[in-house]
Protein backbone atom coordinates (compact mmCIF):
# COMPACT_ATOMS: atom_id res chain seq x y z
CA UNK A 1 0.00 0.00 0.00
CA UNK A 2 1.32 3.35 -1.10
CA UNK A 3 2.34 5.87 1.93
CA UNK A 4 0.52 8.60 2.67
CA UNK A 5 0.94 11.92 3.87
CA UNK A 6 -0.99 11.94 6.55
CA UNK A 7 -2.39 9.52 8.72
CA UNK A 8 -5.47 11.15 9.36
CA UNK A 9 -8.49 9.12 7.11
CA UNK A 10 -9.68 10.74 3.83
CA UNK A 11 -13.35 11.51 3.17
CA UNK A 12 -15.28 13.07 0.25
CA UNK A 13 -18.21 14.55 0.44
CA UNK A 14 -20.72 14.44 -1.89
CA UNK A 15 -23.90 16.96 -2.03
CA UNK A 16 -25.30 18.98 -4.89
CA UNK A 17 -26.46 22.08 -2.57
CA UNK A 18 -23.56 23.62 -0.73
CA UNK A 19 -24.71 24.38 1.76
CA UNK A 20 -24.90 20.72 3.06
CA UNK A 21 -21.29 20.82 2.05
CA UNK A 22 -20.24 23.08 4.62
CA UNK A 23 -22.33 21.68 7.41
CA UNK A 24 -20.53 18.35 6.94
CA UNK A 25 -17.27 20.09 6.56
CA UNK A 26 -17.59 21.92 9.62
CA UNK A 27 -18.57 18.24 11.45
CA UNK A 28 -15.79 16.22 10.29
CA UNK A 29 -12.97 18.80 9.38
CA UNK A 30 -11.20 18.40 12.58
CA UNK A 31 -10.57 14.43 12.24
CA UNK A 32 -10.56 14.15 8.52
CA UNK A 33 -9.18 14.61 6.07
CA UNK A 34 -11.89 15.99 3.34
CA UNK A 35 -12.73 16.42 -0.48
CA UNK A 36 -15.96 17.60 -1.79
CA UNK A 37 -18.19 17.12 -5.06
CA UNK A 38 -21.53 18.83 -5.96
CA UNK A 39 -22.01 16.74 -8.73
CA UNK A 40 -21.46 12.58 -9.67
CA UNK A 41 -19.33 13.11 -12.79
CA UNK A 42 -16.89 15.06 -10.48
CA UNK A 43 -17.30 12.45 -7.39
CA UNK A 44 -16.36 9.96 -10.13
CA UNK A 45 -13.08 11.87 -11.29
CA UNK A 46 -11.92 12.37 -7.46
CA UNK A 47 -12.18 8.98 -6.61
CA UNK A 48 -10.05 7.91 -9.30
CA UNK A 49 -7.21 10.82 -8.61
CA UNK A 50 -7.52 9.85 -4.75
CA UNK A 51 -6.30 6.16 -4.56
CA UNK A 52 -5.94 5.94 -0.66
CA UNK A 53 -10.05 7.14 -0.35
CA UNK A 54 -11.28 5.66 3.22
CA UNK A 55 -14.89 6.57 2.90
CA UNK A 56 -17.80 8.54 0.56
CA UNK A 57 -20.88 10.21 1.81
CA UNK A 58 -23.01 10.18 -0.83
CA UNK A 59 -26.32 12.28 -1.46
CA UNK A 60 -28.80 10.39 -3.41
CA UNK A 61 -30.51 13.02 -5.04
CA UNK A 62 -28.28 14.86 -7.07
CA UNK A 63 -28.93 16.33 -10.77
CA UNK A 64 -27.69 14.79 -13.94
CA UNK A 65 -26.28 11.97 -12.10
CA UNK A 66 -27.83 10.73 -9.04
CA UNK A 67 -26.19 9.03 -6.25
CA UNK A 68 -27.22 5.58 -6.72
CA UNK A 69 -25.63 5.82 -10.54
CA UNK A 70 -22.34 7.01 -8.77
CA UNK A 71 -22.62 4.06 -6.46
CA UNK A 72 -23.22 2.07 -9.11
CA UNK A 73 -20.10 2.87 -11.16
CA UNK A 74 -17.81 2.96 -8.22
CA UNK A 75 -18.59 -0.99 -7.38
CA UNK A 76 -18.47 -1.63 -10.94
CA UNK A 77 -14.50 -0.58 -10.93
CA UNK A 78 -11.87 -2.76 -9.04
CA UNK A 79 -10.34 0.33 -7.33
CA UNK A 80 -13.06 1.91 -5.68
CA UNK A 81 -15.54 -1.71 -5.22
CA UNK A 82 -14.11 -1.71 -1.59
CA UNK A 83 -14.51 2.44 -0.28
CA UNK A 84 -17.00 2.11 2.66
CA UNK A 85 -20.63 4.62 0.82
CA UNK A 86 -22.77 5.86 3.14
CA UNK A 87 -26.01 7.45 1.38
CA UNK A 88 -27.42 10.76 2.76
CA UNK A 89 -30.81 10.00 2.14
CA UNK A 90 -33.94 12.16 2.80
CA UNK A 91 -36.88 11.38 4.55
CA UNK A 92 -39.00 10.86 1.43
CA UNK A 93 -36.33 8.57 0.16
CA UNK A 94 -36.06 5.74 3.19
CA UNK A 95 -37.98 3.57 0.60
CA UNK A 96 -35.09 3.68 -1.80
CA UNK A 97 -32.65 2.63 1.10
CA UNK A 98 -32.75 -1.41 0.20
CA UNK A 99 -32.43 -0.07 -3.43
CA UNK A 100 -28.93 1.85 -2.15
CA UNK A 101 -27.95 -1.63 -0.33
CA UNK A 102 -28.45 -3.43 -3.42
CA UNK A 103 -25.98 -1.43 -5.31
CA UNK A 104 -23.32 -1.92 -2.77
CA UNK A 105 -23.71 0.89 0.41
CA UNK A 106 -22.20 0.13 3.53
CA UNK A 107 -25.20 2.20 5.63
CA UNK A 108 -27.67 5.32 4.76
CA UNK A 109 -28.00 8.28 7.12
CA UNK A 110 -31.65 10.03 6.65
CA UNK A 111 -31.10 13.88 6.36
CA UNK A 112 -31.37 15.98 8.32
CA UNK A 113 -29.06 13.66 9.78
CA UNK A 114 -27.97 14.26 13.52
CA UNK A 115 -24.19 15.02 13.98
CA UNK A 116 -23.42 12.38 16.72
CA UNK A 117 -25.34 10.04 14.36
CA UNK A 118 -23.35 10.48 11.09
CA UNK A 119 -20.15 10.62 12.85
CA UNK A 120 -20.55 7.35 14.97
CA UNK A 121 -21.85 5.66 11.39
CA UNK A 122 -18.54 7.03 9.93
CA UNK A 123 -16.19 6.09 12.53
CA UNK A 124 -17.61 2.58 12.31
CA UNK A 125 -16.99 1.87 8.80
CA UNK A 126 -13.82 3.38 8.78
CA UNK A 127 -12.41 0.84 11.43
CA UNK A 128 -14.22 -1.71 9.73
CA UNK A 129 -12.63 -0.61 6.61
CA UNK A 130 -9.03 -0.75 8.22
CA UNK A 131 -10.05 -4.05 9.52
CA UNK A 132 -10.71 -5.30 6.25
CA UNK A 133 -7.10 -4.30 5.20
CA UNK A 134 -5.28 -5.36 8.07
CA UNK A 135 -7.26 -8.92 7.30
CA UNK A 136 -6.00 -8.64 3.42
CA UNK A 137 -2.85 -8.14 4.12
CA UNK A 138 -2.24 -10.88 6.81
CA UNK A 139 -3.77 -13.26 4.13
CA UNK A 140 -1.10 -12.06 1.17
CA UNK A 141 1.54 -12.66 3.71
CA UNK A 142 0.51 -15.92 4.82
CA UNK A 143 -0.30 -17.12 1.39
CA UNK A 144 2.99 -16.36 0.47
CA UNK A 145 4.60 -17.76 3.36
CA UNK A 146 2.66 -20.78 2.68
CA UNK A 147 3.61 -20.69 -1.03
CA UNK A 148 7.80 -20.44 0.13
CA UNK A 149 7.68 -22.46 2.80
CA UNK A 150 5.49 -25.57 0.89
CA UNK A 151 7.81 -24.51 -2.68
CA UNK A 152 11.33 -25.32 0.09
CA UNK A 153 9.57 -27.88 1.82
CA UNK A 154 9.04 -29.92 -1.82
CA UNK A 155 12.55 -29.63 -2.65
CA UNK A 156 13.86 -30.65 1.01
CA UNK A 157 11.63 -33.83 0.71
CA UNK A 158 12.87 -33.79 -3.25
CA UNK A 159 16.20 -34.90 -2.11
CA UNK A 160 15.45 -37.53 -0.11
CA UNK A 161 12.79 -39.12 -2.58
CA UNK A 162 15.26 -39.38 -5.07
CA UNK A 163 18.05 -40.73 -3.47
CA UNK A 164 15.41 -43.60 -2.64
CA UNK A 165 14.76 -43.87 -6.04
CA UNK A 166 17.88 -43.91 -7.00
CA UNK A 167 19.01 -46.31 -4.63
CA UNK A 168 15.96 -48.94 -5.54
CA UNK A 169 16.93 -48.72 -9.15
CA UNK A 170 20.65 -49.43 -8.78
CA UNK A 171 21.57 -51.31 -5.47
CA UNK A 172 24.75 -50.88 -6.05
CA UNK A 173 24.89 -47.38 -5.47
CA UNK A 174 27.26 -45.95 -2.72
CA UNK A 175 24.58 -44.59 0.02
CA UNK A 176 27.91 -42.69 1.89
CA UNK A 177 27.60 -40.49 -1.61
CA UNK A 178 23.63 -39.94 -0.71
CA UNK A 179 23.76 -39.81 3.17
CA UNK A 180 25.19 -36.27 4.25
CA UNK A 181 22.88 -35.23 1.28
CA UNK A 182 19.48 -36.64 2.85
CA UNK A 183 21.16 -35.19 6.38
CA UNK A 184 21.38 -31.48 4.77
CA UNK A 185 17.56 -32.04 3.71
CA UNK A 186 16.32 -33.53 6.53
CA UNK A 187 18.24 -30.65 8.54
CA UNK A 188 17.13 -27.96 6.36
CA UNK A 189 13.62 -28.80 6.62
CA UNK A 190 13.49 -29.01 10.20
CA UNK A 191 15.12 -26.19 10.57
CA UNK A 192 12.08 -24.86 8.06
CA UNK A 193 9.41 -25.81 10.25
CA UNK A 194 11.68 -24.28 13.71
CA UNK A 195 11.70 -20.87 12.01
CA UNK A 196 7.90 -21.35 10.68
CA UNK A 197 6.56 -21.97 14.27
CA UNK A 198 9.14 -19.16 16.07
CA UNK A 199 7.91 -16.51 13.23
CA UNK A 200 3.97 -17.94 14.47
CA UNK A 201 4.28 -17.43 18.33
CA UNK A 202 6.21 -14.77 17.93
CA UNK A 203 2.90 -12.95 16.11
CA UNK A 204 0.75 -14.54 18.28
CA UNK A 205 1.81 -11.81 20.74
CA UNK A 206 2.49 -14.08 23.91
CA UNK A 207 6.10 -13.33 24.73
CA UNK A 208 6.85 -12.77 27.93
CA UNK A 209 9.24 -10.09 28.27
CA UNK A 210 11.27 -10.41 31.36
CA UNK A 211 14.81 -9.34 32.13
CA UNK A 212 17.21 -11.72 30.60
CA UNK A 213 21.13 -12.32 31.26
CA UNK A 214 22.74 -11.02 28.09
CA UNK A 215 26.01 -12.86 28.59
CA UNK A 216 24.41 -16.16 29.48
CA UNK A 217 22.00 -15.89 26.40
CA UNK A 218 25.00 -15.61 24.56
CA UNK A 219 26.90 -18.35 26.03
CA UNK A 220 24.42 -20.59 24.61
CA UNK A 221 24.12 -19.38 21.51
CA UNK A 222 27.50 -20.69 20.92
CA UNK A 223 27.20 -23.55 22.70
CA UNK A 224 24.55 -24.49 20.41
CA UNK A 225 26.73 -23.59 17.35
CA UNK A 226 29.85 -25.20 18.95
CA UNK A 227 30.45 -27.90 16.30
CA UNK A 228 29.85 -25.73 13.30
CA UNK A 229 32.18 -23.51 14.56
CA UNK A 230 34.69 -26.08 14.67
CA UNK A 231 33.82 -27.58 11.50
CA UNK A 232 34.67 -24.59 9.45
CA UNK A 233 37.64 -24.01 12.16
CA UNK A 234 36.07 -20.17 12.95
CA UNK A 235 36.90 -18.56 16.17
CA UNK A 236 35.10 -16.19 18.20
CA UNK A 237 36.89 -13.21 19.47
CA UNK A 238 34.64 -12.09 22.18
CA UNK A 239 34.34 -9.21 24.83
CA UNK A 240 30.69 -8.89 26.25
CA UNK A 241 29.73 -7.10 29.42
CA UNK A 242 27.17 -8.21 32.20
CA UNK A 243 24.52 -7.01 30.80
CA UNK A 244 20.58 -7.65 31.72
CA UNK A 245 18.23 -7.08 28.75
CA UNK A 246 14.19 -6.78 28.30
CA UNK A 247 13.67 -9.99 26.22
CA UNK A 248 12.22 -13.95 26.30
CA UNK A 249 15.15 -16.04 26.47
CA UNK A 250 14.55 -18.95 24.44
CA UNK A 251 13.66 -16.78 21.54
CA UNK A 252 16.86 -14.30 22.22
CA UNK A 253 19.41 -17.49 21.88
CA UNK A 254 17.62 -19.69 19.36
CA UNK A 255 15.78 -17.17 17.00
CA UNK A 256 18.15 -14.16 17.58
CA UNK A 257 21.87 -14.69 18.56
CA UNK A 258 21.07 -18.34 16.82
CA UNK A 259 20.49 -17.13 13.75
CA UNK A 260 23.06 -14.16 13.65
CA UNK A 261 25.64 -16.67 14.54
CA UNK A 262 24.92 -19.02 12.01
CA UNK A 263 24.31 -16.36 9.22
CA UNK A 264 28.00 -15.28 10.64
CA UNK A 265 29.59 -18.82 10.10
CA UNK A 266 27.72 -19.82 6.93
CA UNK A 267 29.51 -16.45 5.27
CA UNK A 268 32.75 -16.80 7.01
CA UNK A 269 35.82 -18.36 5.17
CA UNK A 270 37.24 -21.24 6.70
CA UNK A 271 39.87 -20.65 9.91
CA UNK A 272 38.27 -16.68 10.04
CA UNK A 273 37.63 -14.99 13.27
CA UNK A 274 34.39 -13.62 14.53
CA UNK A 275 34.22 -10.45 16.78
CA UNK A 276 31.35 -10.45 19.20
CA UNK A 277 30.69 -7.59 21.78
CA UNK A 278 28.33 -6.14 23.70
CA UNK A 279 28.47 -3.37 25.67
CA UNK A 280 25.86 -0.30 27.31
CA UNK A 281 25.73 2.42 24.66
CA UNK A 282 23.58 5.49 25.21
CA UNK A 283 21.04 3.22 27.35
CA UNK A 284 21.10 0.81 25.45
CA UNK A 285 22.20 -2.69 25.28
CA UNK A 286 23.96 -3.16 21.70
CA UNK A 287 25.32 -6.35 21.12
CA UNK A 288 27.46 -6.49 17.79
CA UNK A 289 28.58 -9.32 15.63
CA UNK A 290 30.71 -8.62 12.73
CA UNK A 291 32.49 -11.52 10.44
CA UNK A 292 35.03 -10.93 7.95
CA UNK A 293 33.49 -12.75 5.24
CA UNK A 294 32.20 -12.36 1.58
CA UNK A 295 29.49 -9.60 2.90
CA UNK A 296 26.20 -9.25 0.78
CA UNK A 297 25.45 -7.63 -2.52
CA UNK A 298 23.19 -4.92 -2.40
CA UNK A 299 20.18 -6.75 -4.07
CA UNK A 300 20.19 -9.47 -1.07
CA UNK A 301 20.57 -6.36 2.01
CA UNK A 302 16.97 -5.45 0.20
CA UNK A 303 15.32 -8.27 0.69
CA UNK A 304 16.94 -9.69 4.05
CA UNK A 305 14.51 -8.79 6.35
CA UNK A 306 11.78 -9.49 3.79
CA UNK A 307 9.83 -12.91 4.64
CA UNK A 308 7.80 -12.80 1.31
CA UNK A 309 10.90 -12.27 -0.24
CA UNK A 310 13.95 -13.66 1.47
CA UNK A 311 16.28 -16.61 -0.36
CA UNK A 312 18.31 -18.06 1.03
CA UNK A 313 22.18 -17.99 -0.13
CA UNK A 314 24.91 -20.82 -0.39
CA UNK A 315 27.26 -20.34 2.23
CA UNK A 316 30.92 -20.37 1.52
CA UNK A 317 31.51 -24.32 2.26
CA UNK A 318 28.26 -24.40 0.33
CA UNK A 319 26.16 -24.69 3.03
CA UNK A 320 21.73 -23.88 2.24
CA UNK A 321 19.97 -22.89 4.62
CA UNK A 322 15.66 -21.65 4.53
CA UNK A 323 15.87 -18.21 3.86
CA UNK A 324 13.59 -17.41 6.70
CA UNK A 325 16.41 -16.78 9.52
CA UNK A 326 16.82 -12.96 9.21
CA UNK A 327 13.15 -12.47 8.49
CA UNK A 328 12.50 -14.33 12.07
CA UNK A 329 15.70 -12.55 13.74
CA UNK A 330 14.66 -9.21 12.90
CA UNK A 331 10.46 -9.90 14.34
CA UNK A 332 12.02 -11.36 17.43
CA UNK A 333 14.04 -8.16 18.28
CA UNK A 334 11.34 -5.68 17.24
CA UNK A 335 8.67 -7.51 19.86
CA UNK A 336 11.41 -7.17 22.20
CA UNK A 337 11.58 -3.07 21.23
CA UNK A 338 14.76 -3.55 19.99
CA UNK A 339 16.06 -2.35 16.79
CA UNK A 340 18.70 -4.22 14.24
CA UNK A 341 21.30 -2.78 11.60
CA UNK A 342 23.13 -4.18 9.27
CA UNK A 343 26.32 -2.88 7.47
CA UNK A 344 28.42 -5.04 5.05
CA UNK A 345 30.94 -4.77 2.29
CA UNK A 346 31.13 -7.40 -0.24
CA UNK A 347 34.49 -8.99 -0.94
CA UNK A 348 34.08 -8.50 -4.66
CA UNK A 349 34.42 -4.88 -4.07
CA UNK A 350 36.42 -4.17 -1.21
CA UNK A 351 38.60 -7.12 -1.20
CA UNK A 352 41.07 -5.49 1.26
CA UNK A 353 38.18 -5.42 4.41
CA UNK A 354 34.99 -7.05 3.79
CA UNK A 355 32.15 -8.44 5.91
CA UNK A 356 29.11 -8.10 7.65
CA UNK A 357 27.80 -6.82 10.65
CA UNK A 358 24.89 -6.52 12.67
CA UNK A 359 24.29 -4.42 15.16
CA UNK A 360 21.28 -5.27 17.50
CA UNK A 361 20.16 -2.64 20.25
CA UNK A 362 18.05 -4.48 23.65
CA UNK A 363 16.15 -2.65 26.60
CA UNK A 364 18.98 -2.54 29.04
CA UNK A 365 17.05 -3.48 32.33
CA UNK A 366 17.93 -1.09 34.84
CA UNK B 1 24.02 -37.41 -24.24
CA UNK B 2 25.25 -34.50 -22.86
CA UNK B 3 22.77 -32.93 -20.50
CA UNK B 4 23.11 -29.42 -18.53
CA UNK B 5 21.57 -29.26 -15.02
CA UNK B 6 20.81 -25.56 -14.05
CA UNK B 7 19.69 -26.14 -9.86
CA UNK B 8 20.77 -23.69 -7.18
CA UNK B 9 20.17 -26.39 -4.63
CA UNK B 10 23.58 -28.68 -4.28
CA UNK B 11 21.50 -31.63 -2.84
CA UNK B 12 19.16 -31.39 -5.85
CA UNK B 13 22.08 -30.85 -8.24
CA UNK B 14 24.21 -33.62 -7.25
CA UNK B 15 21.31 -36.42 -6.50
CA UNK B 16 20.21 -35.72 -10.43
CA UNK B 17 23.44 -35.60 -11.33
CA UNK B 18 23.98 -39.13 -10.18
CA UNK B 19 20.64 -40.32 -11.27
CA UNK B 20 21.90 -38.76 -15.26
CA UNK B 21 25.39 -40.39 -15.05
CA UNK B 22 24.50 -44.07 -13.69
CA UNK B 23 22.31 -44.26 -16.89
CA UNK B 24 25.72 -43.56 -18.81
CA UNK B 25 24.91 -39.71 -19.63
CA UNK B 26 27.56 -36.61 -19.61
CA UNK B 27 26.69 -34.51 -17.16
CA UNK B 28 27.40 -30.57 -16.63
CA UNK B 29 25.91 -28.71 -14.01
CA UNK B 30 25.79 -24.95 -13.09
CA UNK B 31 23.87 -23.20 -10.41
CA UNK B 32 24.07 -19.55 -10.43
CA UNK B 33 24.13 -17.15 -13.02
CA UNK B 34 27.61 -16.21 -15.55
CA UNK B 35 28.15 -19.99 -15.19
CA UNK B 36 25.21 -21.47 -16.36
CA UNK B 37 25.23 -19.73 -19.47
CA UNK B 38 29.35 -20.30 -20.11
CA UNK B 39 27.77 -24.04 -19.22
CA UNK B 40 24.83 -23.61 -22.00
CA UNK B 41 28.02 -22.63 -24.17
CA UNK B 42 29.31 -25.94 -24.50
CA UNK B 43 26.67 -27.07 -26.34
CA UNK B 44 24.38 -29.28 -23.96
CA UNK B 45 22.26 -32.05 -25.71
CA UNK B 46 19.45 -31.62 -23.06
CA UNK B 47 18.83 -28.98 -20.45
CA UNK B 48 16.84 -29.35 -17.12
CA UNK B 49 16.20 -26.29 -15.39
CA UNK B 50 14.91 -25.15 -12.28
CA UNK B 51 12.47 -22.54 -12.12
CA UNK B 52 13.13 -20.54 -8.78
CA UNK B 53 16.28 -19.24 -8.19
CA UNK B 54 18.28 -16.25 -7.52
CA UNK B 55 19.26 -13.73 -9.67
CA UNK B 56 18.50 -15.52 -13.15
CA UNK B 57 15.31 -17.37 -12.59
CA UNK B 58 14.66 -20.13 -14.99
CA UNK B 59 12.38 -18.33 -17.05
CA UNK B 60 15.19 -15.40 -17.83
CA UNK B 61 17.76 -18.50 -18.37
CA UNK B 62 15.53 -20.05 -21.03
CA UNK B 63 15.14 -16.41 -22.73
CA UNK B 64 18.83 -16.20 -22.69
CA UNK B 65 18.92 -19.87 -24.34
CA UNK B 66 16.17 -18.94 -26.67
CA UNK B 67 19.04 -16.23 -28.45
CA UNK B 68 21.77 -18.37 -28.29
CA UNK B 69 22.55 -19.96 -31.76
CA UNK B 70 23.35 -23.99 -31.36
CA UNK B 71 21.75 -24.07 -28.25
CA UNK B 72 18.36 -22.56 -28.72
CA UNK B 73 16.25 -25.54 -29.95
CA UNK B 74 17.56 -28.30 -27.58
CA UNK B 75 14.83 -29.34 -25.70
CA UNK B 76 14.26 -27.42 -22.35
CA UNK B 77 12.86 -29.29 -19.10
CA UNK B 78 11.79 -27.11 -16.33
CA UNK B 79 12.28 -28.61 -12.77
CA UNK B 80 10.01 -27.03 -10.50
CA UNK B 81 8.98 -27.50 -6.67
CA UNK B 82 5.48 -25.21 -7.90
CA UNK B 83 2.84 -27.52 -8.70
CA UNK B 84 0.06 -24.18 -9.49
CA UNK B 85 -0.88 -24.18 -12.73
CA UNK B 86 -0.53 -20.86 -13.58
CA UNK B 87 3.17 -21.57 -12.79
CA UNK B 88 3.16 -24.43 -15.22
CA UNK B 89 1.83 -22.41 -17.94
CA UNK B 90 3.84 -19.59 -17.74
CA UNK B 91 6.94 -21.92 -17.98
CA UNK B 92 5.43 -23.69 -21.16
CA UNK B 93 4.24 -20.54 -22.67
CA UNK B 94 7.82 -19.19 -22.60
CA UNK B 95 9.05 -22.45 -24.56
CA UNK B 96 9.86 -24.79 -22.25
CA UNK B 97 9.12 -27.77 -23.46
CA UNK B 98 7.98 -29.54 -20.83
CA UNK B 99 8.30 -29.81 -16.69
CA UNK B 100 8.98 -31.69 -14.57
CA UNK B 101 7.27 -31.62 -10.40
CA UNK B 102 9.43 -32.29 -7.61
CA UNK B 103 9.79 -34.72 -6.80
CA UNK B 104 10.62 -36.56 -9.39
CA UNK B 105 11.68 -40.38 -9.84
CA UNK B 106 14.68 -41.62 -12.35
CA UNK B 107 11.99 -42.92 -14.50
CA UNK B 108 10.74 -39.66 -14.83
CA UNK B 109 14.00 -38.30 -15.71
CA UNK B 110 15.55 -40.61 -18.42
CA UNK B 111 12.08 -42.67 -20.10
CA UNK B 112 9.94 -39.05 -20.63
CA UNK B 113 6.77 -38.40 -19.40
CA UNK B 114 3.03 -38.49 -20.37
CA UNK B 115 2.55 -34.65 -19.97
CA UNK B 116 5.09 -33.60 -22.39
CA UNK B 117 4.08 -31.96 -25.66
CA UNK B 118 6.11 -32.50 -29.12
CA UNK B 119 8.48 -30.09 -30.12
CA UNK B 120 9.65 -26.45 -28.75
CA UNK B 121 8.16 -23.05 -29.19
CA UNK B 122 10.49 -20.72 -30.74
CA UNK B 123 13.19 -22.25 -32.62
CA UNK B 124 11.45 -25.73 -32.84
CA UNK B 125 13.39 -28.19 -35.34
CA UNK B 126 11.70 -31.13 -34.41
CA UNK B 127 10.20 -33.83 -32.04
CA UNK B 128 12.05 -33.53 -28.60
CA UNK B 129 14.42 -36.81 -27.42
CA UNK B 130 14.27 -37.81 -23.88
CA UNK B 131 17.21 -38.17 -22.43
CA UNK B 132 16.82 -42.22 -22.26
CA UNK B 133 19.44 -44.41 -20.91
CA UNK B 134 22.59 -44.80 -23.65
CA UNK B 135 22.05 -48.34 -23.79
CA UNK B 136 18.62 -48.37 -24.56
CA UNK B 137 16.20 -46.96 -27.91
CA UNK B 138 15.75 -42.88 -27.72
CA UNK B 139 12.19 -41.94 -26.96
CA UNK B 140 10.67 -39.73 -29.36
CA UNK B 141 8.13 -36.92 -27.12
CA UNK B 142 4.48 -38.14 -27.96
CA UNK B 143 1.89 -35.95 -25.48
Amino acid sequence: MAARDSSRPCLLLVDDTPANIQVLVGLLQADYDLKVATRGAQALKICEQTPHLDLILLDVMMPEMDGYEVCRQLRAAEATRSIPIIFLTAKSEIDDVVHGFDLGASDYVAKPFRPPELLARVRTHLLLRAQQREIAEKNTELKEILQIVSHDVANHFSVVSMSLDLLQGNPSFPFERLRPRMAAAARNGVALTTLVRDLRRAEEKGLLLQPVALAAALDEALLLAESRLREKEVTVRQQVADLRVVAESVALTNSVFGNILSNAIKFSHRGATIDLSAQPENGWACVRLRDHGIGMPPAVLDKLFDVTKSHSRKGTAGESGTGFGMPVMRKFVTLFGGTVEVATREQATHPEDHGTEFTIRLNLVS
Amino acid sequence: MKILIVEDQTEIRDTLRDMLEINGHDVIAAEDGVERLKMAAQQPEFIFCDVEMPNLDGYGMLAEIKKMSGVCDVPFIFLTARAERSALREGMASGADDYITKPFSEADLVKGSPRAPTGSAACATGSTNWPASSAGNQRPMVS
